[in-house]
């Protein structure tokens, strides 16, 4: 069975922001979000480092645990979804969240921030696949395709790695001892092995 | 007239003691389902929702569903190969394409998963290799070009924290607190009966609160029950309303989540004239201390009743609640409502968690205060509604007052 | 009776001034970059223009 992850190799991500880019672009993600940006270490310091992040997909996922009407679901590849018809806007899951992934469409007020954005994984929501009304909402449906998210697929650099667990994590691991060194993958153990964290 | 057996007992209440009783069995039973739920350790998320693939007959054909999952984990994983070195893989020319990778007829499709608990079981634990290339788990943050706030985050194992504080300690403890204070309540209410005027009804009034203080309660009390009951429909709507349906839900908590902020500015305006209006007569005295070592006379009807004025030492703790309690909650509230504004992240993480744990506190402890003055005390409903009380009540609990104020209330109704 | 009646009155004023408040200072999160940080744009998506269904 897979397990789809992200993993960011941070000796290769060079903030071009390309992944942002690609992914406002092919979900028509509305002004003021964004589902996937990249966050610079260090920024001109020795050691410097870019992440590229997004929503991770967490194992035992924090945001769907809090959420108060089921909004959020996990698909058993991982992927966690949400369904904007139920979703309130209350902000738990952006309390819950470890990697800053859920947003609002409005940031004034409690119960008029409107329906909560996030990473879908590139596989749309619970709406028939391919709609309109699932693209209006969540975007394109790639994983319906047997494609993997758009951000990964065109990492020039291919710093950003998705798609099954294991296989990514294979590919990282020859690509660190072919070049001997890697500053391991970022936030996979506070998003992947929750009972492994400390 | 004396406390001998002439008196009215509170065990006469028949009817308000069965009520009480079968309350009791009801708020048992609630009490017992929640403590079954708890332990039962439903709090870890499953996967809900399974892949399948339709491979190229077509979404439905259900030939295509048996064995689904292992191709679509085929499919990916293939996929996931392509991004490998590009001189080992394709789409570069020297290298091969994986099977399946590129297949442009490839349909994977979701349906209901029954359950995914082993899924979720067998993700959390790391392989060796896995578990060696991992960074280590910690709170990191750098710049961000977006201008957007919170956009430098990297990770937040903070977030984990605040999970376990909501959705397991505070939501659990919170059911615990108010079904337990109102299985307590409807115990009181069986066993003991309602706490009675022992000298009867005398059928003449003095006037207790003026038309200003009981609009003000009554303008507290509503907000707070509007804001209770919304809040409420927030944080269990996932339990609550399961019977109904996802959208339904979805509709109440959306309502609920409105109706939440509306109740709010009317509810701070009453406490900020209730702390003017009160708080003089609520400072503490040392005739609170004898009334507390007396249970207040809640418990048994027997021997004299603790002497107080206008307010006794519960009713001194209830408006500590209200007035404490509130501002925190209109506080942390108003914080929640303006993100970003003043608090970051991890600030506003805590202000949540405080606002929802005093919450529930101030729910279960109003549970009490609501009890005290309708059903659980004979005449007492009156203070509140019609601002007279009877003089033998007043003689009963606040009998240093009704002296003081004697003189100038006397009258009949 | 009375003032049970006042108190409610007041909350229902009270929630209606505040939906009303809400409404009016309510923005966007696009809005409350418009500093010129962000550059706003509204435009339609492409869905009917590019997307051609499966």
């Amino acid at each position: 069975m897979a397990r789809a992850k992200f993993l960011c190799d941070a000796e290769r991500c060079i903030e071009c922001n390309a992944c942002a880019t690609a992914c406002k672009n092919e979900h028509e993600v509305p002004w003021g979000l964004v589902r996937r940006r990249v966050v610079t270490l260090n920024d001109g310091e020795p050691g410097e480092k870019s992440i590229a992040t997004s929503c991770m997909h967490c194992t035992d996922a924090p945001c769907v645990s809090v959420c108060p009407t089921s909004t959020l679901y996990q698909t058993d590849i991982g992927i966690v979804l949400h369904d904007k018809d139920t979703c309130i806007g209350c902000g738990y899951c952006f309390y819950a969240c470890p990697f800053g992934a859920p947003q609002f469409p409005k940031s004034t007020l409690f119960g008029s921030r409107g329906k909560m954005d996030k990473c879908t994984y590139c596989a749309g929501g619970p709406e028939e696949d391919h709609s309109e009304a699932e693209y209006r909402k969540y975007g394109t449906n790639r994983i319906a395709e047997g494609k993997l998210p758009i951000c990964a697929e065109v990492c020039s650099t291919r710093a950003l790695l998705a798609g099954d667990g294991e296989t990514i994590g294979e590919i990282y691991r020859e690509r660190v001892v072919h070049r001997g060194f890697g500053s391991g993958a970022w936030g996979w153990n506070t998003a992947y092995y929750p009972g492994d964290a400390g | 007239m004396s406390d001998a057996a002439g008196g009215v007992r509170g065990r006469d209440f028949t009817g308000y003691r069965i009520a009480g009783a079968l309350s009791a069995l009801l708020f048992l039973v609630l009490l017992a389902w929640q403590i079954v739920f708890m332990l039962g350790g439903g709090d870890t998320v499953t996967p809900e929702v399974a892949w399948s693939s339709a491979a190229t007959e077509g979404p439905d054909t259900p030939g295509a569903r048996t064995g689904g999952g292992t191709l679509v984990a085929e499919t990916l994983t293939a996929r996931t190969r392509l991004q490998d070195e590009r001189f080992r893989t394709g789409p570069s020319a020297e290298g091969d394409v994986p099977e399946r990778a590129l297949d442009p007829g490839t349909r994977l499709t979701t349906a209901p998963l029954e359950d995914g608990s082993s899924l979720t079981a067998a993700w959390a634990v790391p392989d060796d290799d896995s578990a060696a290339m991992m960074h280590e788990s910690g709170r990191v943050e750098g710049r961000s070009s977006l201008p957007y706030a919170n956009a430098a985050l990297f990770e937040r194992p903070f977030a984990r924290d605040w999970r376990i504080g909501m959705s397991d300690v505070i939501t659990h403890m919170g059911a615990l607190a108010i079904l337990g204070m109102a299985f307590l309540l409807s115990a009181v209410l069986a066993l003991r009966g309602r706490v009675p005027i022992r000298r009867g009804k005398s059928g003449r009034t003095v006037k207790r609160f003026g038309f200003l203080e009981r609009a003000t309660h009554w303008l507290t009390a509503i907000s707070f029950l509007g804001l209770s009951f919304t809040g409420l429909a927030i944080a269990y709507g996932e339990t609550l309303f399961v019977p109904l349906g996802a959208r339904a839900m979805g509709t109440l908590g959306w309502w609920s989540t409105w109706g939440h902020v509306l109740f709010a500015p009317t509810f701070f305006l009453g406490i900020l004239i209730m702390a003017v209006m009160w708080t003089a007569k609520n400072l503490p005295s040392r005739l609170d201390a004898q009334w507390l070592a007396q249970g207040g006379g809640f418990f048994s009807d027997d021997g004299p009743h603790p002497p107080a004025r206008k307010f006794n030492a519960g009713q001194k703790l209830i408006f500590w609640s209200a007035i404490l309690g509130g501002l925190v909650m209109v506080l942390t509230g108003v914080t929640l409502m303006f993100p970003f504004y003043w608090l970051d992240l991890g600030g506003m993480s805590w202000a949540m968690l405080i606002h929802a744990a005093i919450a529930v506190l101030l729910i279960a402890v109003f549970l009490a205060h609501i009890y005290i003055g309708s059903v659980g005390m004979h005449g007492a409903v009156h203070a509140m509604w019609s601002g007279r009380v009877d003089r033998n009540w007043a003689a009963e609990h606040h009998d240093l007052w009704l002296k003081e104020n004697a003189s100038d209330t006397e009258g009949a109704r | 009776m009375n003032a049970f009646l006042s108190g409610t009155a007041l909350v229902a004023l009270g929630a209606i001034l505040t939906y009303v408040a809400l409404i009016s200072f309510d923005a966007s999160t696009a809005e409350r970059f418009g500093d010129g940080s962000v550059v706003l744009l509204d435009h339609a998506t492409s869905y009917e223009s590019d997307h051609t269904s499966p």
